[in-house]
């Protein structure tokens, strides 16, 4: 898995052109994607085409802010005249006729697209195993799960098949299969990345981010994608410095903040890696603060209470009249439920029919609870915000587990977004990198921090890539 | 505790088909998150219920009709057409 900087200077100087490095990344592709079916399209011929553009482009000097770097987009992000299938049998022949934003910014911006990535379906899931085109392999030991649900994303990138990927985040869909495979993957505040085209799972959580080997990929990458879109009306009015702020962490002038509601329970592995971060701040001159979060625990059932019935109501637009799977029936009704009792995997139902409950007039007050458990959240980060800048905790409270361990049992499968749903609820930043090993398998840690400071949680990192080193038991 | 009864209304009014084998195995699936989701009760909670997550609070974009430029593109995405428009069964 090359570092982002040293290839782009390798394209910069001449050393190797945009087209030969496409011809790289798909000879990996092409070697190890029959194992772990990282992609559910290939866009060869188009990227090819890219690439020779590109080419030119970068022989007269141009070629920024990507020079030919080559990207995989989650299959829940639109890219025009290419099939988008959220990893479901209900748009496994669905062609968007428009593009994404933050694909459009890739595009313009001279970056490679080598295909549509495979997901948990419709982006619901935490292992990667939920995907009708069958379950992503993680990328360090293809005999456990990847994390989910931008699986194809993890171990893509881990795999090094491409160098920057794009994922989405309403739980932890990027964050848990970087941690899972051992890369880099932010999600950010809340608005600064531009969702229009990305197919919605939680419209009030939903988040696009980038996974990469490398913090400095994810400032490169930021930089482009954050931005107010004027189609996209949460999206923030500003920019916050990542490339320019990305060796300009000064651990002394940081509070680190740890709490132990945040490690009680996890895995011993994965809390002496996250322990083993705090150490390394500290030994770089960062006071370390705990911090009072008692009642974190809310973050959990919480998110799944404000998840299922924005999911549900999500959901309503797959009626197999407009576009999608369809079986035809004598009756409106019936065409429409049966197309999605076919269309829709387990999961995707599961959280229907529950958001379609919570919605119920007489089940109103459940709905209003979430807003107010959400409230108590944000007020209980705000106040740790007042003592730290950054608050650390593990990423997922396991290693990654194996394949078909967990898939029949879906509050155990919950677990796993544990520690980073309070991140969506919140609205705040986070990022997860790869701290440790255990068996040969990856560990990451979290770092989150107040709104529209992404920017320092990824100076950060790059200081632990610089100056630390990764734990191993 | 949801009932198989509640089950097979909340799935008529969500518009999901399901067969008696998914009932069986959804019912337990469902009453174990259910039990989950009571916790949240279980906490002194913040009355406040409005949550803003943007800094655009109130903004409307113009309302103002826009032509889309590959309406065919559209059309082609019908499941079941005839000519230009999208084929719907009777709704009775």
């Amino acid at each position: 898995m090359p570092m982002i900087e040293e290839t782009l200077e390798r394209i910069r100087n001449g050393e190797i052109t945009p087209s030969e490095h496409l011809e790289e990344k798909i000879e990996i592709l092409e070697r190890r994607d029959p194992e772990l079916n990282a992609f559910i399209t290939k866009t060869l011929d188009i990227a090819r085409e890219q690439a020779r553009q590109i080419d030119g482009v970068v022989r007269e000097g141009g070629g920024e802010a990507f020079y030919g770097l080559v990207w995989g987009i989650k299959d829940n992000f639109a890219l025009k005249g290419v099939r988008m299938t959220c990893g479901s049998k209900m748009l496994e022949n669905y062609v968007p006729p428009y593009t994404a934003t933050p694909v459009e910014k890739i595009l313009s911006n001279h970056g490679i697209i080598l295909g549509k990535l495979n997901m948990d379906e419709f982006a619901c899931g935490s292992s990667g195993e939920t995907s009708y085109f069958g379950p992503t392999k993680n990328a360090r030991n293809p005999e456990y799960v990847p994390g989910g649900s931008s699986s194809g994303a993890g171990a893509a990138v881990a795999a090094g098949m491409v160098d920057l990927a794009l994922g989405s985040d309403t739980g932890g869909s990027i964050r848990n299969p970087a941690s899972f495979n051992g890369v880099v993957g932010l999600k950010p505040t809340y608005g600064l990345v531009s969702r229009y085209g990305l197919a919605d799972l939680a419209m009030s959580l939903d988040v696009p981010g980038p996974l990469a080997p490398d913090a400095y990929g994810i400032a490169l990458a930021m930089d482009v994608l954050q931005g107010y879109d004027p189609r996209d009306r949460v999206s923030a009015k500003r920019k916050l410095p990542f490339l320019r702020s990305v060796d300009s962490f000064d651990p002394e002038r940081v509070r680190i903040g740890i709490s132990e509601s945040l490690l009680s329970g996890v895995d011993p592995a994965v809390r002496r890696t996250t322990e083993h971060v705090v150490n390394f701040f500290e030994s770089k001159g960062s006071e370390i603060v705990e911090v009072d979060l008692p009642d974190i625990w809310v973050a959990f059932p919480t998110y799944y209470l404000v998840m299922y019935p924005e999911f549900a109501s999500a959901m309503q637009k797959f009626d197999g009249i407009k576009f999608g799977h369809r079986v035809d029936a004598d009756t409106l009704y019936d065409t429409v439920a049966r197309s999605r009792e076919e269309g829709f995997g387990k999961e995707i139902k599961r959280r229907i029919i529950m958001g379609t409950f919570i919605s119920m007039a007489k089940n109103a007050e459940w709905y209003k609870l979430a807003l107010r458990a959400r409230t108590t959240l944000l007020q209980m980060f705000q106040n740790a915000f007042r003592k730290v800048d950054i608050i650390v905790s593990p990423t997922v409270p396991t290693p990654p587990f194996k394949l078909g361990e967990r898939v029949n049992d879906p509050v155990k499968m919950y677990m796993a977004d544990a520690l980073t749903v309070p991140a969506n609820l919140t609205g705040i930043p986070a990022i997860s990198f790869p701290a440790g090993w255990k068996d040969d398998l990856p560990i990451g840690v979290q770092l989150m921090g107040p709104r529209f400071t992404d920017h320092v949680l990824v100076s950060a990192v790059r200081f632990f890539e610089k100056e630390g080193s990764q734990w191993s038991e | 505790m949801l009932t198989k009864e509640d089950l097979g209304h909340i799935a008529k009014i969500a518009r999901i088909a399901l067969t008696e084998e998914e009932m069986n195995e959804l019912l337990p699936q469902f009453n174990g998150i259910l039990q989950l989701l009571e916790r949240v009760k279980q906490l002194p909670l913040a009355e406040a219920t409005a949550i803003v997550m943007t800094e655009n609070e109130g903004e409307f974009r113009e309302d103002v009709a826009k032509t889309f430029e590959d309406y065919d593109l559209i059309v082609e995405q019908f499941p079941k057409k005839r000519g230009r428009y999208a084929e719907v069964p009777p709704n009775l």
